[in-house]
């Protein structure tokens, strides 16, 4: 008990020094660490200097005065891991009103406050997918974000200019949300496939009217269709579809689709059936972002594989392992190593399916991804090799600023309380369900005491 | 607990009747003269209230002059409200005094995935004022409590219809002051209707906008040069956005929510739309973008709930747990802090702040008001954010907001000034008809002898679902009490509640009901009128108030 005055004190300093605003890009100077860079080997010993959020330089004996500075000794940096599909900070998920909803973007929904993107950082991660869900065959764009934690609005959270992104579904969910609930079309996987020739059919006749109504003045102009207007975007390659998969047969029919309307931009997720097929996503150059070792959850994903990310990557297919939750977002470096166990990936491999390899599904490899100059300070720094289970993250840095610091991380880190609503403690309901007097006796009490 | 949620969530309306004192010169006969003189009054203006005595008269529903040598014109019906005090009286700047009706619709459509308008709550078209005009409207309650001219809207789906900026008069012949209308946006999905989220709402918000232009440009290409060309399409929603899309009406979005102020501004700016951010909630830590866009805010005239600050007791030895649990209550004291503190905060990043009623009537102003006030906004500021910035923001400062000659006579009259705790509004005037109030005696019956609530009661409660009876029992410990409730429904279904208080023969009980995702916190008012009778309230979070009334079965030995 003699502790708790000094818990005390440090709560409170760390709460008013963890807040974080403004400033979107910091200068920050990183020494003596272990320098995974993913495309240039790891270095030791190596200082990493980040000035106006882009990485300035990479070598030894780096110096700068006045300037932040971490010292790494016997500390791994690695580029900040990039989730590629996540829903956390999203206020809505699925309009899962109708089949089609590309017009919708879960950029309108972003919501900076939700405290499960600050456990991500703590996890490591600096740039997440944020997704619509899988209710509909054609359902909204996504946003790529970056955890600027503390950085109230939400406009702030988008990664700027990284390219457009939109989710589709095939498969049990559609089919069963608009098919067996709706008793409307897609009711089959048959009809899931019609679902996109539709849809693709129809932005095609939108272009071909809006074409013809600007050279006849005589011909009215179709109504504006966000929906169509979206989809057109994707036939003219402006967008990367992200699309929600299991089933081999069905991402070789959505494959086929593509094919027949020329569009060649996209990446499988989840893909569970995909090590059957990886030799034809190669071939098309579809990219796959998978679970390590998560199956068997509903019928259409029965059989799968923890081999499936490393039988993707010998096959050449892009592939970088996602979380999909709340909770694995916060440990993807173990999940990016269970393919170590299951697969034999090298330790370069394995971490380029958390950090480059979702860069460039996400069309933003260019930028992140990587630790190489001139790419944006996004940065993990752990007490371990990341794909050691010792591992523990210490600092995760955004675009040169710290967002994450393990010694500064307080008990209530929320930027923003609503005064209204009542957020339980957890002690408080960890007491009303009795978990301290059954096998977790104690355990609260330790943790918080050192 | 018991059915109390299913109460809570059956009513949809909430009628609300009351008896009031307001007597208006109802005649038979058309008045002799709309000529009125207020003699030797103290007028607010410029901010303050004046030191000097002065008159004013009034003609036609407008004020004529203002001086202290100006005499009774002859015919002038003089107002007897000697040394009080005369304000303009508040302008609201948006509410719902009609409950819409629940779309019968619904029930026919078979793909939720395309709804018709009206189902999918875009009515743009639909005009507020035609609804007012016959149905007529019940603006006395407004009234008595200082308010002279209201923004009233409809209220259901994302874009509810045209809004009038009315008169709150007993005469639907004058309560328009102007022909101008505005819109109504909110992020309201559909209820399980396309758009059902709001980035469902959001897409289709940018699609009606978008449409609404291209079917004004088409429109106009058609008429220039037909003979021969495809007719334009035509909808009734889509082209009643056409003058917002022109910026020749302005639309309120009910945000309701602190994110949803930086949505609506992220559409603002994407479509460029004349706003006001209506019922902001909350907007610390985003004023400098909310100040950027420089849309005006509309407070809501309710308090926030009421958090109690948590007692640290000094040097005292937490546990863990408490500590946590603590430090929890003293963020969100502090964050209840912060929302008192709104309108200040607002005023200092120059954001311009009006309030908005919001279908309340009007009864809590003056509490909201003092409490704002004991939390830094000045008495000033609270004035002009219910008098000069509406009437600014409504595009109504050439007629309202102030008293000036040749201004609408658009006034409230308080015997002492209107935040001195003691003061009564006695007269409310607008345009040409004089509301009048009788002043309010203190209530005797508070320190008649104190009634014993001790023991068993039945109660019966005037719910929308029906009556519901219950019983009541109320036991003593030494000062405090405690509160067993049941439903005679399912009378071992028991809520015991110790957060009672007594005070003066009247006994309130809270406690929160929670149900899966549904809470509310619930309000128990019970005034015990005399041994065997009890007449109260029961207050179900936001969804309503209903009456109690009960009898005492037994006393305990």
């Amino acid at each position: 008990m003699k502790n708790i005055k000094n818990i005390i004190v440090a709560v409170f300093t760390c709460l008013s020094s963890t807040l974080v605003t403004g400033q979107l890009t910091g200068d920050i100077l990183i020494t003596n660490g272990t320098v995974i860079t993913i495309e240039d080997g790891v270095l030791e010993d190596t200082d990493v200097l980040i000035r106006d959020g882009k990485i300035k330089q990479i070598g030894e004996g780096l110096s700068f005065s006045n300037i932040e500075t971490i010292d790494a000794e016997g500390m791994y940096v690695m580029p900040g891991i990039i989730d590629a599909h996540s829903h956390v900070g999203l206020d809505a998920v699925n309009e899962a009103t109708n089949p089609v909803t590309a017009e919708v973007n879960v950029g309108d929904a972003l919501n900076p406050y939700d405290i499960g993107l600050y456990r991500a950082l703590a996890g490591g991660v600096t740039i997440s997918h944020a997704m619509h869900g899988s209710a509909n065959a054609i359902g909204g764009q996504c946003e790529t974000i970056k955890h600027r934690w503390g950085v109230l609005n939400p406009e702030d959270w988008r990664m700027k200019d990284a390219p457009r992104t939109i989710k589709f579904a095939l498969g049990e969910n559609p089919m069963r949300v608009h098919g067996e609930r709706n008793d409307v079309a897609p009711r089959t996987r048959m009809g899931m496939e019609q679902e996109f020739r539709r849809s693709f059919a129809a932005a095609k006749e939108y272009k071909a009217a809006k074409d013809r109504s600007a050279k006849d003045s005589k011909a009215q102009s179709p109504d504006y269709s966000l929906r169509l207007e979206t989809l057109a975007d994707i036939l003219d390659g402006k967008i990367i579809i992200h699309c929600h998969s299991y089933r081999a047969d069905e991402i070789i029919m959505l494959m086929d689709v593509l094919s027949d309307y020329g569009v060649d931009k996209i990446c499988f997720q989840h893909v569970n059936e995909g090590f059957k097929v990886a030799p034809e996503l190669a071939e098309f150059g579809a990219q796959a972002s998978v679970f390590s070792d998560w199956w068997a959850y509903k019928f259409e994903v029965y059989y799968s594989t923890a081999y499936n990310a490393a039988i993707l990557t010998r096959n050449g297919v892009v592939t970088s392992i996602n979380s999909d939750s709340r909770e694995l977002i916060r440990h993807l470096y173990h999940e990016a190593a269970k393919t170590q166990r299951y697969g034999d990936l090298t330790d370069n491999e394995a971490l380029r399916l958390i950090t480059l390899n979702p860069a460039i599904q996400l069309g933003i490899d260019k930028r992140v991804g990587s630790l190489k100059v001139g790419k944006e300070g996004d940065i993990a720094i752990f007490s371990h090799h990341p794909l050691s289970i010792y591992a523990t993250p210490l600092y995760t840095i955004v675009d040169g600023r710290v967002r994450f610091d393990r010694e500064k991380d307080a008990a209530d880190v929320r930027v923003d309380v609503d005064p209204e609503t009542e957020i339980p403690a957890f002690y408080e309901s960890s007491l009303h369900n009795h978990e301290e007097e059954g096998c977790m006796q104690g355990v609260h009490h330790n943790h918080h005491s050192h | 607990m018991m059915k109390l949620q299913q109460i809570a969530l059956g009513i949809m309306v909430i009628l609300l009747t009351s008896s009031l004192r307001a007597q208006v010169d109802y005649d038979k006969y058309p008045k002799a003269s709309s000529t009125y003189y207020l003699q030797d009054v103290y007028l607010y203006q410029d901010g303050e209230l004046q030191s000097d005595l002065t008159n004013v008269v009034i003609v036609d529903g407008f004020i004529k002059d203002i001086g202290q040598r100006i005499k009774q014109p002859s015919g002038a019906i003089a107002l007897k409200y000697d040394s009080m005090y005369v304000y303009p009286a508040f302008i609201d700047v948006l509410s719902h005094p009609i409950k819409a009706e629940e779309s019968k619709e619904k029930s026919k459509v078979k793909f939720p995935g395309l709804p018709p308008d009206a189902v999918a709550g875009i009515t743009p078209q639909l005009e507020v004022a035609k609804v007012l005009k016959t149905d007529g409207a019940n603006f006395d309650k407004m009234r008595s409590n200082g308010f002279g001219i209201s923004h009233v809207a409809l209220d259901k789906g994302m874009l509810p219809g045209n809004t009038n900026i009315t008169l709150l008069t007993s005469d639907p012949d004058h309560y328009f002051i102007t022909d101008q209308t505005h819109q109504v946006f909110q992020f309201k999905g559909a209820g399980g209707y396309y758009p059902n989220t709001i980035i469902g709402v959001m897409a289709k918000f940018r699609d009606l906008y978008r449409n609404a232009e291209l079917y004004s440009t088409n429109q106009g290409r058609y008429k220039s040069n037909s003979s021969g060309a495809q007719l334009p399409s035509t909808s009734l929603a889509v082209e009643a956005l056409i003058p917002m899309t022109k910026r020749q009406q302005m639309t309120f979005v009910k945000t309701n929510k602190k994110l949803n102020n930086l949505r609506a501004i992220q559409l603002q700016k994407e479509l460029g739309f004349d706003a006001v951010l209506v019922n902001p909630v909350d907007i610390i830590g985003i004023e400098s973008e909310i100040a950027d866009s420089r849309l005006p805010i509309a407070l809501s005239t309710a308090l926030p709930k009421e958090v109690k600050e948590p007692k640290r007791v000094k040097d005292s030895i937490y546990s863990v747990a408490d500590l946590e649990v603590l430090e929890f209550k003293e963020r969100q004291y502090k964050a209840y802090l912060g929302r008192l503190n709104l309108a200040k905060t607002a005023i200092q990043a120059n954001i311009p702040v009006a309030f908005a009623l919001l279908g309340d009537d009007g009864s809590d102003v003056k509490k909201t008001l003092t409490t704002l006030i004991e939390n830094g906004l000045t008495e000033a500021q609270a004035i002009e954010a219910l008098t000069v910035t509406p009437a600014r923001l409504l595009k109504i400062d050439n007629i309202a907001g102030t008293i000036k000659t040749d201004k609408l006579s658009n006034l409230m009259i308080t015997n002492l000034p209107y935040f001195d705790e003691k003061s009564q509004i006695r007269a409310v005037i607008v345009g040409k008809e004089v509301h009048t109030y009788e002043e309010k005696k203190k209530d005797k019956k508070s320190s008649s002898e104190k009634i014993n609530p001790v023991g068993k009661w039945a109660f019966e409660l005037d719910s929308p679902d029906g009556s519901n009876s219950g019983k009541i029992v109320i036991e003593e410990d030494g000062s405090s009490y405690t509160v067993t409730l049941s439903q005679d429904e399912d009378p071992d279904d028991t809520e015991v509640i110790d957060n009672v208080t007594l005070e003066n023969n009247t006994m309130e009980v809270e406690f929160q009901i929670n149900e899966g995702s549904f809470s509310a916190n619930v309000e128990v008012t019970l005034n015990f009128i005399d041994a065997e009778t009890v007449e109260g309230s029961v207050k179900y979070g936001d969804f309503g108030t209903f009456a109690l009334t009960g009898s005492k079965l037994s006393t305990p030995e």
